[in-house]
């Protein structure tokens, strides 16, 4: 529970292409009490499909890089020797290399070896058609700290949240189970897991929800293009039903969710019936929440 | 001809990698497959490798020894991701923080830091029945530290043109000796079981069980599997090995780190906004570490127009379109690459083989001849 009774709603899946933006933004057509935020902050997509009607940008301090100066440079090698990214060489430091540690500036003898914030994207705090928030942002290509800018984000809508009356905040979180999937499923009161039929999904479903376990949290499983495999998606269900998470919904495989996708539409406004599926499984979810 | 690195990434997930990488290792003879989406590697399931070795990976966190400790405070001041606090009374530390730099320890005044390795994560190598050397590598569940497992992974593709497998379990080496003989181990219990169960009964039990000449034939006698109809014929001089480098999805340090030197890269997007928008951000990343290549759209659909327009007004170069089928998402939901399927699809793996081929060397400044 979160403590100013707004819920933290957070939609998963391990595997990529699952299908998670397309429903989070059905989730989110659902609410106008909402804040929505974009976590996939290296590949982010949400923005084409809500087509905010404004957006303020920021910078985000990636961290602090090293760099050396070699007017002053003695070159004595310690820098390198204790740099354990292989960042420098030739002493010069790789900027995508380095991990910003800071060793190597304590450990100049010279103090030839500046170490500064560096911008390591941008994030966008922008507002709807229907006036609900919605962040997201863009790392630089390559940019490390990934999980730091998700925070960072999250942050920010949960702060526009707390001066207001919206109740949901929907997140729609990134592939993998990796650093930035860590940091967007902090304190989220429940997380839905968008998957799909097939080994792979099965194999990323089970690696994710275990670690939901182990962070604790309550979430519900949604088998999208339900009717690829139907051995597959029986086996999702055995191993839901083995971990007692309740099965959301299932939404057969659809061509108008990529024709959606590819007119820039929202699902819900295209096929009623995938509309009513999904207006159901937000009512379930929203269910599960309050519990 | 010089061994080839290429690896296949695209910004957006599940446009096809691994299917791609997948069915290229699966037509280059004496190719290596090495899967670096070490969060959720999926290319065992398709590939179906016997694993042969698994090698804990680990990293290093700092240890505090509380009777030498002063509480000084100096190690809290020099770490940049907040991962030790001081208590006043005592330093505490916070494992996923931790990049593991090691200046904590270096610059404790009472030496009371030591490091100690933690896991996280685990290297698998084996071969599959078509002869494709298989890597990938398993990141722990609620580890954060995928960049570093997935240098360690690269660190298995040989430089140079010796087969993997001949420096890797030649005799005296430790790499072997520390692999999948240490499975007496909670973390192996733990994690390790559940993934790799359907084919843990293949792998061998202890340095006996292992004939090395047995891999040696393997590599460089005819097979009998379905591959050898589909494979060229391979002369003397084309033994020199493919690696197909499978990146995670994203445009973050891990993709960087798994498609960095690569000799070419294989973006793999599919025809939607989506796609394009990440398509874009993974092409940025590429030209910002000078690394070459070309576009596979997956999931072909010729309403989108958008997706070749851009290409041909950035002058990207268009590998291979493939088609939505519904039967090809089939084919992968039970995890069998579609061209075993469906033989059409083997020509164009060809195709785009040989076209990655004429593309390397004209990066190079020639063309080759093949």
């Amino acid at each position: 529970m979160s403590d100013n009774g707004y819920k933290q709603i957070v939609i998963l899946s391990g595997k990529g292409g699952t299908g998670k933006t397309t429903i989070s933004a059905a989730f989110a057509s659902f609410e106008n009490n909402k804040v929505i935020v974009d976590c996939d902050v290296d590949a982010a997509n949400m923005h084409l499909m809500l087509k905010p009607k404004s957006e303020i940008s920021h910078e985000f301090s990636g961290g602090k890089k090293a760099a050396i100066n070699n007017e002053i440079c003695t070159q004595c090698g310690l820098c390198e020797t204790v740099c354990r990214f292989d960042a420098i060489s030739n002493f010069t430091v790789d900027q995508l290399k380095c991990e910003g540690c800071g060793f190597c500036f304590r450990v100049c003898p010279a103090n030839a070896i500046t170490f500064s914030p560096s911008i390591g994207g941008n994030y966008f705090e922008c507002e709807l058609e229907d006036e609900s928030k919605f962040f997201y942002a863009k790392l630089f290509p390559g940019e490390g700290n990934s999980g730091k800018l998700v925070s960072e984000i999250k942050k920010k809508a949960i702060n526009s949240i707390k001066d207001s009356s919206r109740k949901f905040v929907i997140v729609d979180g990134p592939p993998g189970i990796g650093c930035p999937v860590n940091a967007s499923i902090s304190k989220a009161d429940f997380a839905v897991l968008v998957t799909e039929p097939t080994l792979s999904g099965v194999h990323d479903l089970k690696r994710l929800v275990k670690l939901l376990i182990t962070f604790k949290i309550k979430m519900g499983i949604i088998i999208n293009k339900s009717d690829l495999n139907e051995a597959v998606a029986e086996q999702i269900k055995d191993h839901a039903d083995e971990k007692e998470i309740p099965i959301l919904g299932e939404i057969p495989f659809n061509s108008e969710f990529v024709k959606a996708l590819i007119e820039g539409n929202n699902i819900v406004d295209v096929d009623e019936s995938v509309k009513k599926e999904l207006l159901s499984i937000w009512e379930k979810t929203k269910s599960y929440i309050i519990n | 001809m010089n061994d080839l690195k290429i690896s296949i990434a695209s910004g957006k997930g599940g446009t096809g990698k691994t299917t791609i990488a997948a069915s290229l290792a699966s037509i280059i003879p004496n190719s290596v497959y090495i899967d670096c989406d070490v969060e959720e590697p999926n290319g065992h399931l398709l590939l179906k490798p016997k694993i042969n070795t698994e090698e804990f990976v680990s990293k290093l966190l700092p240890k505090i020894d509380p009777f030498k400790c002063t509480v000084c405070g100096n190690c809290v001041e020099v770490c940049e991701f907040n991962a030790l606090i001081n208590l006043k009374f005592e330093i505490t530390l916070i494992d996923e923080m931790c990049h593991g730099c090691g200046a904590c320890a270096y610059f404790c005044p009472e030496k009371a830091i030591t490091e100690i390795e933690k896991p996280i994560g685990v290297i698998r190598r084996g071969i599959t029945e078509d002869n494709i050397y298989f890597i990938d590598g398993l990141l722990n569940i609620g580890e954060v530290a995928a960049a570093p497992l997935i240098k360690a992974v690269k660190k298995k593709i040989p430089e140079g043109g010796t087969a993997p497998y001949n420096t890797a379990i030649g005799k005296g080496t430790s790499s072997y000796k520390k692999g999948i003989i240490a499975v007496k181990n909670e973390f192996y219990d733990s994690q390790i079981d559940n993934e790799t169960t359907s084919y843990k009964k293949e792998i061998p039990k202890g340095r006996d069980d292992f004939d090395k000449n047995d891999f040696d034939n393997k590599i460089f006698s005819d097979n009998k599997s379905f591959l050898d109809n589909v494979k060229p014929e391979s002369s003397s001089s084309e033994y020199f090995k493919t690696y197909i480098i499978d990146s995670p999805p994203g445009t973050s340090c891990s993709m960087v780190e798994a498609v960095i030197d690569s000799d070419y890269c294989v973006l793999v997007t599919e025809s939607t906004p989506f796609g394009l928008n990440d398509l874009k951000l993974a092409m940025e990343v590429l030209k910002t570490i000078r690394v070459p290549f070309g576009v596979v759209i997956n999931k072909y659909d010729d309403s989108y127009r958008e997706m070749e327009k851009y290409l041909e007004e950035s002058k990207t170069d268009l590998l291979l379109k493939i088609p939505f089928d519904r039967k090809y998402a089939v084919s992968y939901s039970k995890g069998i690459l579609p061209l075993v399927l469906y033989p059409e699809l083997r020509t164009d793996f060809f195709d785009l083989y040989e076209t990655i081929k004429r593309m390397i060397g004209l990066e190079m400044g020639k063309v080759q001849s093949v």
